[in-house]
């Protein structure tokens, strides 16, 4: 059971750079599993953990429905922002500058073998991080992510997940708005769910907040909730 | 050669089921031990169901959309070579959840059953009713089905091509909750809008855009018509006054009208279902349960629409709590997401602004609203066997919007008749 796990923080990149890296990983981990199959070995399966920043993209997870992109190709190239067709769950998403996105790849056999759980405490990193910066989010049931205002009329969202698993190696992660340019989710319907809104650290506060900070934090919080050791 | 199941692996506590997004191999296809043979979909989660063996596809028993319960088998894959040890134990886990559904599915079957096929213009034979009635086909599922029989006839066969095609389904169609087709929010028209050096340009807030999108789209929607009715509630007034101070002693809290109101509009809903209905499209869904929406005002000028679930079930102090419950959580902005949801008919109250009628707009999907006024004293003509006197009577106007796309004229004002006559008939001498 290797629990540890290797932080990369990959800066600024584009959408698919990061997401063929991640298959690289990905295949890497799916590999070793498959030959300790085959072989009947136990050799250690590595985890990561990546940060990155993607420029402007709209992702559509394989559930998603076309429609919800209420751009066309020309308008997509006007606003500088390409659009891919991906192999998550999930709906429709946007990625962009002031948006910390994390991908851990992870070999669930490291740490507990249940993907609803992954998803659940996944959520939980996020709200502790938020309630550090005094902002009360929460899960709604039945809609992944994390959420504040929920059962108001004000829930939006401010986390937004898709994560694809194979053999229990997962890849994709979440997505957290922090001094993200909102007015980009007007050209979508976030994860087909109609009527409700998006929010960012920035909306909340009304300040702009240090991403490195809310960075460490999410990491702080994942590792005691994994309790795992990054690297 | 040996056959091998492939099974829907156990993927968490939690997860009982997955549906299947795609299917990467195809019947005859060769697979390599390890490699992916589906892929499938749970919550926000993709993954794919790799073959634990090597060998050839020979059948495939779900199709994609399909949803799979861990543990079923969804592939039978056969192996060459020697016997392959049994499948590998999938621990059917969350068996909890699995009987649910299936009860779930039973009642849903049960729900559709009882077709009356007596009632059809369309002439069917006996036998095309017997299995009609076995296989759960619904009387307008039937008179759907192209006959290929003498005079446009459905046969047997016609009936068993049907049913094949249409697979187990039940005919329970599911639509969003309270998912009005959200048309984009009002295009500000291009009216030139002047704004002076003292005026104050604000910008609504999230909540009222959204009301905003969805009263347009209401009233886009619907072909919203009203009727109105006057009550006499003076019997009602009496009653509670006579009542509250011992109501609120015993429960701890106030008795006030609404629950009243709510009572005689759920008792009116069970007598007039075709207005507890909902509208997707072309299709009508008549809603089995009465959830009753109440309109409340937050503190903030805005507006939300809490609803009482199963309202014909309550007695008057459970629907005086529910009311108080949920108006009280509005209010302080607790209210769950589930609490919002559901809805099949809304009740507004417009009296509380001393409004006496109100045209109010249909809560969608739903198909009708009404609008209860205020009440005030008014001189009224009261008919006795010794003849008719003037005198002072308390009472209110019923304001009923509906749907005129489905209600006619006739359900629209039976119905608002039905709720004043409940009220008007009021037991002044009724305990609580």
């Amino acid at each position: 059971m290797n629990k540890k796990v290797q932080l990369q923080d990959l800066g600024r990149k584009d959408y698919k750079v990061t997401w063929d890296y991640q298959e690289e990983l990905f295949k890497k981990i799916v590999d070793i599993k498959i030959q300790n199959r085959k072989d009947d070995a136990v050799l250690e399966t590595p985890n990561y953990f990546l940060y990155v920043e993607h420029p402007h993209v709209y992702t559509l997870g394989k559930s998603g429905d076309m429609s919800n992109l209420l751009l066309s190709e020309k308008q997509l190239e006007v606003k500088g922002a390409t659009f891919y067709k991906i192999n998550r769950g999930g709906d429709i998403t946007y990625h962009g500058p002031g948006q910390i996105v994390g991908y851990p790849i992870l070999d669930l056999e490291n740490f507990f073998t249940d993907i609803h759980k992954y998803l659940r405490l996944l959520e939980e990193a996020i709200i502790l991080t938020l309630s550090e910066y005094g902002l009360q989010s929460e899960r709604s049931e039945g809609e992944t992510g994390v959420w504040l205002g929920v059962g108001t009329p004000f829930a939006r969202k401010i986390c937004a997940m898709g994560v694809r698993a194979s053999r229990w190696v997962t890849m994709h992660g979440f997505a957290l708005n922090v001094n993200a340019d909102l007015g980009y989710f007007d050209n979508i319907i976030p994860c087909g769910i109609k009527g409700k809104a998006v929010t960012s650290m920035h909306v909340e506060l009304n300040k702009q907040v240090d991403e490195e900070e809310v960075k460490s934090k999410i990491v702080k919080h994942f590792q005691k909730l994994f309790e795992a050791e990054i690297i | 050669m040996a056959k091998f199941e492939l099974k829907l692996p156990k993927m968490g506590e939690s997860v009982a089921e997955a549906t299947v997004t795609n299917w990467l191999k195809k019947v005859g296809d060769k697979i390599e031990m390890d490699e992916a043979v589906l892929e499938i979909a749970t919550d926000k989660v993709d993954s794919e169901v790799p073959s634990e063996v090597a060998g050839t596809l020979v059948e495939i028993l779900f199709n994609t959309d399909d949803v799979v319960q861990v543990g079923q088998t969804i592939a039978i894959i056969e192996t060459e070579g020697g016997p392959v040890a049994a499948t590998p134990e999938v621990k059917a886990e969350a068996p909890v959840a699995v009987a649910e559904v299936a009860k779930a599915v039973e009642v849903a079957k049960e729900t559709v059953a009882p077709a009356d096929f007596s009632t059809s213009d369309k002439f069917f034979s006996p036998l095309v009713k017997n299995i009609a009635k076995e296989e759960g086909i619904s009387l307008a599922e039937l008179e759907s089905i192209a006959g290929s029989g003498k005079d446009g006839r459905v046969n047997k066969e016609d009936l068993l091509n049907y049913i094949k095609n249409r697979g187990s389904q039940p005919a329970v169609v599911a639509i969003p909750a309270a998912a009005p087709k959200t048309t984009p929010a009002p295009v500000a028209q291009a009216v030139p809008i002047s704004v002076n050096g003292g005026d104050e340009i604000v910008e609504m807030d999230r909540m009222r855009k959204l009301i905003s999108g969805y009263m347009v789209a209401s009233v886009q929607t619907s072909a919203h018509v009203q009727s109105f009715i006057e009550v006499d509630v003076t019997n009602i007034v009496k009653w509670r006054d006579k009542v509250k101070n011992a109501f609120e002693k015993r429960e701890g809290e106030k008795l006030t009208f609404t629950p009243i109101f709510m009572e005689a509009v759920a008792k009116a809903l069970k007598d007039f279902p075709g207005m507890n209905i909902s509208v997707d499209g072309e299709f009508i869904i008549k809603r089995k349960n009465i959830n009753l929406g109440m309109a409340a005002a937050l503190p903030n000028g805005n507006l939300i629409v809490p609803v009482i679930k199963n309202a014909d079930q309550l007695n008057l102090v459970g629907m005086a709590k529910a009311v108080n419950d949920l108006g009280n959580r509005a209010k302080a902005g607790k209210l769950k997401p589930d609490d919002t949801q559901g809805g099949t008919y809304t009740v507004t109250n417009v009296g509380t602004f001393g409004s006496v009628f109100g045209t109010p707009i249909i809560n969608q999907p739903q198909v009708g609203i009404l609008a209860l006024g205020a009440i005030r004293k008014v001189p009224a003509v009261i008919e006795t066997p010794e003849g008719d006197f003037i005198g002072i009577r308390q009472k209110m106007f019923l304001s009923h919007s509906y749907d005129h796309r489905v209600v006619d004229g006739a359900l629209g004002g039976s119905f608002v008749k039905r709720v004043a006559e409940y009220l008007e008939a009021w037991d002044i001498n009724r305990d609580i």
